[in-house]
C-alpha cells in the first residue's frame, strides 16, 4: 500500500477511527495488525521476514538482560546483529558480492559462470532492520530498558507510518510512546493533516513530476548535451527530496494524529552551509543512526587524525552501501566522504590563517557556501542515480560543459518548464521556512491562519490536478 | 460506558472550533475548485476554439496543432478557423470531437480540415481512456452523456465533484494559451538527424500499423461529417522524408486505405497531400512528425492558398485529390 494511493487514505482514517475506538489495552495489538496488513498487502511473505527480524532482537533483548556477564551479552548483541544482517545481505547484496566475486575471479584466470539468486528486494528491509538493531544496541549499552511485552516490541519494528521509508526510529523514542495512552486531539489531527498535505504535494505535484524528464535524459544520457544533463541532474536533487522528504512528512503526520511523535528526517538541507551542516539536514534519522553505532564506536574523532578520516570514510562507504548494492552508491558515499575530510582541511588553513570568522559569519558570504555545497551535492547526484558507473562518469565529465545549446526540454515543454516553477515554489517556502517565517514541522509560523489555510487549499487543487501517479517511492528500494 | 473516542472528544476543548475550521476549509476548497475550473475551461475553449462558430474547423493532434498557424491562417484566407486539436488523440478520438464540436456550436462551419497522416490506422481504437479527454467539458449534456458511460462509476462522481481534477498539465497550458490568445508553435529547433541517422531508429520511432477498429472509425468520422453537409479536407501534414522512406510500403498502403475509405465515406472530400512538397526539407521539422515554426510557415501558407483557391471553385467533384 502506497502513501499516494486512494487505498491508504481509506486505510488511515479507518486505522484511526478504530484505534481511538478501542480501550487501551487492545490498541497496540490492533495497531500491530495495521502495520502487519500494510506490509503484507505488498507480499504477504516478507511479513514473516520482519517478524524473524522483530523475534531474533526481542530474544536477544531478554536475553541481554538477564545475564550479568558481559561477554554473554556480547554473544547475545553479536547474534542479533550476524541474525538481522544476515538476512539484509541475503535478499539485498548477495547478488551483488556473487558478480563483484565472480568478476575477480575471472580476472584471476578463473573459469567462472554466475549464477545468481533468485530474491526480490522486500520493501523497506533496511529500515526495520536498522531500527530493530538499535534497540539490541542501545539495550546493550544500557541506554534503554528491556522490552518484555512482545506486542509493543514488534509494533515497535513495524509501526505502519515509518515501516518502509523511515525515519528510522529509536526504542529510546518511540517504544515507550506505545506504552503510553494517547488521546484524540483535534488540533492534532489537523497538523498531521496538514503535514500530510504538504508531503503528498512534494511528492505526486513536484518528485513524480520531475521524474518524468530525468527518466527519459538519463535512460541515454550519450543522446544529451551538457545543458540537458545538468538540468536533469538539478531536476533529479529535487526530485529525490521531494520524493523522501515528502514521505517522511506523509509519515510524520499519519503518526501525529495517531498521537505518536516520529522524528524530524530533513531539515531544509539544500539551505546547508557545509557538507557537515547538509548532513545534520538530510536523513537525519540515518545519519545520526551511524553516528550513533557505527561511527562512535570506530572511535569518532576522539583518535588521531588519519584514523579520523579512516573512521569517517567508512562511516559514508558503508552509508553509499545500505542505499544499494551498486558500485555507484558505494562511489556516492565516498564523495561525501572525500568532501567531508576536504572541508575539514579547509576549515584548518582557514583557522591558521585566520579567516574562519570572517568566513563563517560573513553575510555575503552565506549564499556562496550554499549554493558552493547544493553543487557538490548536485554532482554527487549523479552517482545515486546513474544506472551504473560508466553513465555516471559520462554525465559528470559533459555536464558542465556544451552549454551552447539550450537544454532539450522534453517532450513536454511546458511540464518541463512547470517543474522548474515548482522547484522555485518550493525554494520561496523553503527560505521563509529558514527564516521562521513559514513553519517546519508544525512548529510556529507568523504567517495568519486564513493565509495559510488558502495555502493548503490550494495545494490540494494543486495535488488533484497536477497531481502525477508513481508506482512508488524512491527510498522503498533501500 | 461511552468509547473511549467520544470521552476524548468531549475533553477536546477545541474541538468545535476545529470542526467548523474544517467546515469553512471544505467550504473554501469548493469555491476555490469551482473558480479554478471555470477559469481553465473559459481559457480552453479559447484555445480550442470551442462555441467559436469559425468557417474553418480544424481537427486533429499535435501534427496538425504544429503543422498549421490559425492566426496567419485566419489573416491569409480573411476565415474564422478553431483548432481543436489535442496531443495523442487518435481516429476515435477525433470522431468525438467533431462531434462535440457540431454539438455545441450554433452555427456549424462551412470546412472542416481532418487531419489525417499515414498512422492514422495505427494503435487500436478508442482507448479505455479516452474519456479522460473530455473531462473539462463535462459541464456539456452529450459530454457527460459520453463520460458517464465510458468512466467507472467512482471516478465519474469524482470528476464530477472536485471539478479542478478535470484538469492536466496539458490542459492547463492550452488555458493559459486560450488567455494569452497565443497559438504559437514553439517547437524551436530543427530534427536531430545524428539520432536518427539508420533506418532501423526510424522504424522504431512510430511503426506503421494497421487497425481495422479505426479504419471503422476513420469511416463513421466521414460519414458523420459527410451528413453535416459540411466541405472535408483531409489534410495529410508533412512528415520528415527518412520517416516515410523507412517504412515506404505501410506508407503507401496506409495512403491508400486512407484514400479509398474517403471515396466511399465521403465522395465530397479532397486530400490535401502536403507531404511530397514539404517532406525532404529536413530544416522544417522540430522531430521527424513535427513542425518547427518555420515549417508550419511554410505550411500554413500553402493551406491558405489552397482554401482561397477552393472558395473561387465550385465545389470539388467526389473524391477528387490534390497535390499541391
Amino acid at each position: 500500500m502506497l502513501f499516494n494511493s486512494f487505498e491508504y487514505f481509506l486505510f488511515l482514517p479507518a486505522v484511526v477511527l478504530l484505534y481511538f475506538l478501542l480501550p487501551f489495552k487492545w490498541r497496540n495489538p490492533f495497531l500491530l495488525t495495521a502495520s502487519y496488513y500494510f506490509y503484507m498487502s505488498w507480499k504477504w511473505e516478507f511479513g514473516f521476514l520482519m517478524l524473524f527480524t522483530s523475534a531474533v532482537n526481542y530474544v536477544a533483548g531478554l536475553k541481554i538482560n538477564a545475564s550479568k556477564d558481559r561477554r554473554t551479552q556480547r554473544l547475545w548483541l553479536t547474534l542479533a546483529i550476524v541474525a538481522s544482517l544476515s538476512v539484509l545481505v541475503y535478499f539485498k547484496y548477495a547478488n551483488f558480492f556473487i558478480a563483484e566475486a565472480s568478476a575477480l575471479l575471472r580476472i584471476l584466470g578463473a573459469d567462472v559462470r554466475e549464477s545468481y539468486l533468485k530474491v526480490i528486494l522486500p520493501v523497506g528491509i533496511s529500515f526495520f532492520t536498522f531500527q530493530a538493531l538499535s534497540y539490541t544496541i542501545d539495550l546493550y549499552k544500557g541506554k534503554m530498558h528491556v522490552e518484555r511485552n512482545f506486542i509493543s516490541f514488534t509494533l515497535f519494528v513495524s509501526f505502519f507510518p515509518q515501516l518502509v521509508a523511515g525515519p528510522i526510529e529509536r526504542a529510546t523514542n518511540l517504544l515507550d510512546q506505545f506504552k503510553k495512552e494517547q488521546h484524540f486531539s483535534s488540533e492534532r489531527l489537523l497538523d498531521g493533516s496538514k503535514l500530510i498535505i504538504w508531503g503528498l504535494f512534494k511528492k505526486v505535484v513536484i518528485a513524480d513530476r520531475l521524474a518524468a524528464y530525468v527518466e527519459q535524459i538519463y535512460a541515454s544520457p550519450e543522446l544529451f548535451g551538457g545543458s540537458t544533463l545538468f538540468l536533469a541532474t538539478f531536476f533529479f536533487a529535487f526530485q529525490i527530496y521531494c520524493d523522501f522528504s515528502g514521505y517522511s512528512d506523509i509519515a510524520i503526520g499519519s503518526a501525529h494524529i495517531l498521537g505518536f511523535r516520529l522524528m524530524q528526517n530533513f531539515n531544509l538541507p539544500y539551505l546547508a552551509k557545509s557538507v557537515r551542516d547538509f548532513w545534520h539536514r538530510w536523513h537525519i534519522s540515518l545519519s545520526t543512526w551511524f553516528a550513533d553505532y557505527v561511527y562512535k564506536p570506530l572511535g569518532g574523532n576522539r583518535v588521531s587524525t588519519g584514523r579520523w578520516m579512516f573512521n569517517i570514510m567508512t562511516v559514508y562507504l558503508v552509508s553509499g552501501l545500505w542505499h544499494g548494492a551498486n558500485w555507484t552508491f558505494i562511489i556516492w558515499g565516498g564523495i561525501f566522504g572525500f568532501l567531508y575530510i576536504l572541508e575539514f582541511l579547509g576549515d584548518k588553513l582557514l583557522k591558521r590563517a585566520g579567516l574562519d570568522k570572517v568566513f563563517y559569519k560573513s553575510k555575503l558570504i552565506h549564499p556562496f557556501r550554499v549554493a558552493v555545497i547544493f553543487l557538490a551535492v548536485l554532482v554527487s547526484w549523479v552517482f545515486f542515480r546513474a544506472d551504473n558507473t560508466g553513465d555516471a562518469w559520462h554525465i559528470i565529465t559533459h555536464m558542465f560543459t556544451g552549454w551552447d545549446r539550450l537544454p532539450y526540454l522534453g517532450s513536454s515543454a511546458f511540464e518541463t518548464v512547470l517543474g522548474l516553477v515548482l522547484i522555485l515554489l518550493l525554494y520561496a517556502i523553503q527560505i521563509l521556512q529558514y527564516r521562521g517565517v513559514a513553519s517546519i514541522y508544525m512548529g510556529p509560523t507568523v504567517v495568519p491562519r486564513s493565509l495559510r489555510w488558502a495555502g493548503y487549499a490550494l495545494l490540494l487543487v494543486m495535488i488533484v490536478m497536477f497531481g502525477v501517479s508513481s508506482e512508488q517511492f524512491i527510498y522503498f528500494q533501500f | 460506558m461511552p468509547a473511549p473516542l467520544v470521552n476524548d472528544i468531549r475533553s477536546d476543548r477545541r474541538f468545535g472550533c476545529n470542526f467548523l475550521r474544517v467546515l469553512l476549509f471544505i467550504a473554501i476548497l469548493f469555491v476555490f475548485d469551482l473558480f479554478i475550473s471555470l477559469v481553465l475551461l473559459k481559457g480552453i475553449e479559447r484555445f480550442y476554439g470551442l462555441g467559436s462558430d469559425a468557417d474553418v474547423l480544424m481537427i486533429g493532434h499535435s501534427h496538425l496543432m504544429l503543422a498549421v498557424d490559425k492566426v496567419a491562417l485566419e489573416e491569409e484566407s480573411g476565415l474564422r478557423v478553431a483548432r481543436y486539436t489535442r496531443e495523442g488523440v487518435n481516429m476515435a478520438d477525433r470522431r468525438v470531437m467533431a462531434q462535440q464540436y457540431f454539438d455545441i456550436c450554433s452555427g456549424p462551419p462551412e470546412t472542416v480540415i481532418l487531419s489525417i497522416d499515414p498512422w492514422l490506422f495505427s494503435g487500436e481504437g478508442l482507448s479505455l481512456n479516452s474519456w479522460k479527454l473530455f473531462l473539462p467539458f463535462m459541464d456539456d449534456k452529450g459530454v457527460n452523456y459520453y463520460v458517464k458511460s465510458s468512466a467507472k462509476k467512482f471516478d465519474y462522481y469524482r470528476y464530477k465533484v472536485v471539478r479542478s481534477g478535470r484538469f492536466n498539465a496539458q490542459l492547463l497550458n492550452a488555458s493559459a494559451r486560450g488567455w494569452l490568445r497565443n497559438w504559437d508553435n514553439l517547437k524551436f529547433g530543427v530534427v536531430d538527424t545524428v539520432r536518427y541517422n539508420n533506418e532501423e531508429a526510424l522504424r522504431g520511432f512510430r511503426p506503421i500499423t494497421f487497425s481495422r477498429e479505426l479504419m471503422d472509425d476513420f469511416a463513421s468520422t466521414l460519414d458523420f461529417l459527410n451528413s453535416e453537409n459540411v466541405r472535408v479536407l483531409l489534410l495529410n501534414t508533412p512528415v520528415w522524408e527518412p520517416l516515410i522512406a523507412a517504412q515506404r510500403v505501410e506508407y503507401d498502403r496506409s495512403m491508400f486505405l486512407i484514400d479509398s475509405i474517403a471515396w466511399v465515406h465521403c465522395p465530397g472530400a479532397e486530400i490535401i497531400d502536403l507531404v511530397q512538397e514539404f517532406a525532404h526539407r529536413t530544416e522544417l521539422f522540430f522531430d521527424p512528425i513535427h513542425m518547427n515554426p518555420e515549417g508550419q510557415r511554410v505550411v500554413t501558407k500553402a493551406v491558405s492558398e489552397f482554401l482561397r483557391q477552393e472558395l473561387d471553385q465550385s465545389p470539388p467533384s467526389p473524391g477528387s485529390k490534390s497535390r499541391i
